[in-house]
């Protein structure tokens, strides 16, 4: 029957978790690109045998029908097929902006050939244009000094709230954040700090935070 | 300076934090120095949540006694622009003894009186956040009683180098003989200005001695700190039941502890009462869950709501003093007292949440109808806050208070700083397990607190000197170790020990009398060299109950300067001080002398 195993594809894909990249199914697609043949062929003949002299009117319409028929059988199965791969692809961008610009092994395999390479084109893309971002406009483009790159794939939600209030919890001494400022650190004392600068002390075990 | 009213709080102070977010690296972070005591806590928890509305970064330090401020200053170093002290800080000339640049701007929020005088005219640099009352005002040194001008100074000053100047002048210059002459009548009345000069200065002197001494005597407190932060919030908008909550709590707890009086407690939250409505209306009723304060009379028996009322009545330092709870007389009285009220014993013993509720409601009126009667007309509060949860059990907020400084000065291995953090917390929205465990705290230190006046009591610790009271404890860190083991829980247990004390002798001089409580807190070390006693000062108990004028931190300070005995003050509070061991008896002598020279200083501290 027609369409089946187009239905089963995106089915497949359905039943994968979201954001989950099942292995690419080469095989399936080649059979419906196949059956797609098929279809178009056998409307091509079809088409021919309506051109033929002397066709009674009742075998036409006939005829006719039964290329309606394939033809929305085709287009059915094109749509799936786009369906499959713009979705793989929509996850395979995810995978972009959540794990960077190396695939683990893993995922790899499941690509296909043309998947990797639209991954690598997209990878180079976005780079560019992370780049061009940061670059400051008195900045020497001539100069290709350790070219500064503006990582967009970081905090991609915005923060519940920029400033947190933590507790130190060992005398630490003082502290300089990135924009310069000197804070003193010291045992008990309880501070309100932006949460960038005290992320990694939070996790060194030097602060705490106190909700 | 002084901001005084609420607007200028908001303008000069608040705007002036806000306006520092935007300044610049170094402006931006405040640091806070916050004296650990209830009301400090209840205000630094009101400024967090503003700080916390508005993105005001502070840095917050706890700080025992004022050396620890000074150490939280130096460490900070030029990194820091805006101090706000806490309940610390007014007693001392903040500038000089903190030793900060003139960059930097002082705050001062504290409920002590008198504030230091270089705080008050300190053109700028120093802001004195608080009320003043007319009277107040009136009692505060005229400028020019206290200062010299700048310029008189600076002639003061000049006067030698001129001098000096003109020795080496002549020394140079002998040319012409005449001009020298001239020099000389003029260096003589030169002279004779000068003389006069000094003598003026020496006579000004010695009066401004006498204006200061009268002016530094008495150590009062006024009007809450956390009240205040509340009406900075009120009028920046950003108000609500909870914050309103903390206020009362700072409130109450002054109370409490005696630090104002009963009329000015009740003054002062009528003036709270306008907040109540306004906060209460807002709340939708439908959802009963919500915080919620009322204000009302209610029986002024501590913790009764959460324990039962014949404990309360029998651990409450007023009923304790009027019945004698711990004799067996005292003890058949009290059970009198309720057969009279018609309370039957298995209701009173029960704890009050399972009380019938008729006998629950009505109780109130019985209580009402006794006690002239029995002459217990304060054991109904003419005014006491309630708090509740949801459907929670209610709780006075003045119980709540206590239990805070239960929290506080609770004596575990954990430092007075993780105590106030751990204060802090027990604030936090929706925490009611850990305000019942609080209250819980409350209600074990005051048992302690009574056991140990029985045990004064039974032992006849009470020494009724010609002008004081005086009372030894020796045993004090073996009776409760947990929750008398701090300095700052003996002012309650001299109270307690006073009121008690007064009631049983009543005579009217023993009213007048100071109370000196001498105790050990540590368990005697066998060599006895590191041993330390604290001993707290109170003046007569009349004094104390029309809020209290304390004079006793001056004397202490005048016997150990006789004596020449170190002291240490071991907190902010001046009528607590620590003291060597050894030197006890020589302290003590000296406090006798101390206190006999001015033996009608008490009363003259009364308006």
């Amino acid at each position: 029957m027609f369409g089946q195993r187009a239905a089963e594809l995106i089915r497949e894909l359905e039943r994968a978790s979201d954001d989950a990249l099942p292995p690419y199914k080469a095989e399936s697609v080649r059979g419906i690109c196949e059956e797609m043949q098929g279809i178009f062929e056998a409307n091509c003949r079809d088409r021919v045998n309506l051109d033929a002299d002397g066709i009674e009117q009742a075998t036409a319409v006939k005829i006719q029908h039964a290329m309606h028929f394939r033809d929305t059988a085709m287009s059915r199965n094109k749509r799936c097929l786009i369906a499959y791969h713009y979705n793989r692809m929509e996850r395979l961008r995810n995978l972009r902006w959540s794990l960077g610009g190396i695939i683990p092994t893993a995922i790899r395999q499941t690509l296909s050939e043309k998947e990797t390479e639209w991954f690598s084109n997209y990878s180079k893309a976005l780079t560019n244009y992370m780049m061009d971002v940061a670059e400051l406009p008195d900045q020497d483009p001539a100069d290709p000094q350790d070219p500064v790159v503006l990582d967009l794939t970081v905090h991609q939600r915005p923060p519940k709230e920029y400033f947190i209030d933590v507790k130190v919890l060992v005398d630490y001494g003082n502290y300089e954040t990135q924009d310069g400022e000197t804070i003193f650190l010291k045992k008990h004392m309880r501070l309100c700090m932006a949460r960038t600068e005290c992320e990694h002390l939070i996790r060194q075990g030097i602060l705490q935070h106190v909700q | 300076m002084i901001l005084d009213n609420a607007r200028e709080l908001s303008d000069r102070f608040y705007n002036y934090l806000l306006k520092c977010r935007s300044r610049g690296v170094e402006f931006n972070r405040l640091l806070m120095l916050a004296a650990s005591d209830v009301d400090s806590v209840c205000a630094v928890k009101i400024l967090l949540h503003l700080f916390h509305c508005d993105h005001i970064q502070y840095s917050l330090t706890v700080c025992s006694r004022f050396q620890d401020c000074v150490d939280a200053v130096a460490a900070a170093g030029d990194s820091v622009r805006t101090i706000l002290m806490i309940n610390c800080g007014a007693a001392e000339s903040v500038v000089e003894r903190l030793n900060v640049s003139d960059k930097v701007r002082i705050y001062i929020l504290d409920s002590r009186m008198p504030v230091h005088l270089r705080n008050l005219y300190s053109a700028k640099q120093v802001c004195v956040l608080r009320k003043f009352s007319q009277e107040d005002i009136q009692q505060i040194p005229r400028w020019e009683e206290v200062f010299r001008e700048e310029e008189q100074e600076e002639n003061e000053n000049g006067a030698p180098d001129g001098e000096g100047g003109k020795e080496t002048d002549d020394n140079d210059d002998v040319m012409s003989q005449s001009s020298q002459n001239f020099r000389g009548d003029a260096g003589r009345a030169r002279a004779r200005k000068r003389r006069e000069k000094e003598r003026e200065l020496r006579e000004w002197n010695s009066k401004r001695i006498a204006v200061e001494e009268g002016y530094y005597k008495n150590v009062y407190y006024q009007d809450s700190s956390a009240v205040r932060m509340f009406e900075l919030a009120h009028l920046v908008s950003k108000d609500d039941q909870e914050l309103f909550f903390w206020a009362v709590i700072g409130l109450c707890e002054m109370f409490m502890q005696r630090k104002i009086g009963s009329t000015e407690f009740v003054e002062k939250s009528v003036a709270l009462q306008g907040h109540v409505i306004r906060l209460t209306h807002s709340i939708d009723l439908e959802n009963q869950q919500n915080f919620r304060i009322t204000y009302g009379q209610d029986l002024a028996l501590r913790f009764y709501r959460q324990w039962s009322i014949f404990e309360s009545l029998n651990n409450t330092p007023y009923t304790v003093a009027i019945f004698r709870a711990w004799e067996n007389k005292g003890h058949a009285k009290l059970h009198e007292f309720l057969a009279d009220m018609g309370l039957a014993l298995a209701q009173c013993k029960q704890t009050y949440s399972a009380m019938d509720f008729n006998i629950r409601r009505d109780m109130m009126e019985w209580f009402q109808a006794q006690a002239p009667e029995w002459n217990v007309p304060d054991l109904i509060s003419g005014g006491s806050f309630l708090a509740t949860y949801g459907f929670n059990q209610k709780f006075q907020i003045n119980d709540m208070a206590l239990g805070l400084f239960a929290c506080l000065t609770v004596n575990s291995d954990k430092s007075s700083e993780d105590n106030f953090h751990d204060a802090l917390d027990t604030l936090s929205k929706h925490e009611f397990d850990r305000l019942d465990r609080a209250l819980q705290m409350g209600r074990d230190q005051l048992v302690v607190l009574r056991k140990i006046v029985q045990s004064a009591f039974e032992e006849k610790l009470f020494v009724g000197m010609t002008h004081y009271v005086q009372v030894c404890l020796d045993n004090i860190s073996t009776a409760g170790t947990q929750f008398a083991g701090r300095p700052e829980v003996l002012i309650p247990l001299a109270h307690f020990l006073q009121e008690t004390y007064v009631v049983m002798s009543r005579g009217q001089r023993v009213k007048k009398a100071p109370f000196v409580l001498v105790a050990q807190l540590q368990p005697p070390s066998t060599d006895g060299t590191g041993d330390f006693l604290h001993v707290v000062g109170l003046p007569g108990a009349d004094n104390v109950a029309a809020g209290m004028k304390n004079f006793m931190g001056k004397a202490f300070r005048a016997a150990a300067r006789q004596a020449k005995v170190e002291l240490e003050l071991d907190s902010f509070e001046e009528c607590l001080v620590r003291i060597g061991k050894r030197s006890k008896t020589a302290f003590l002598d000296a406090l006798i002398i101390a206190l006999s020279a001015a033996p009608t200083e008490p009363q003259s501290n009364r308006h």
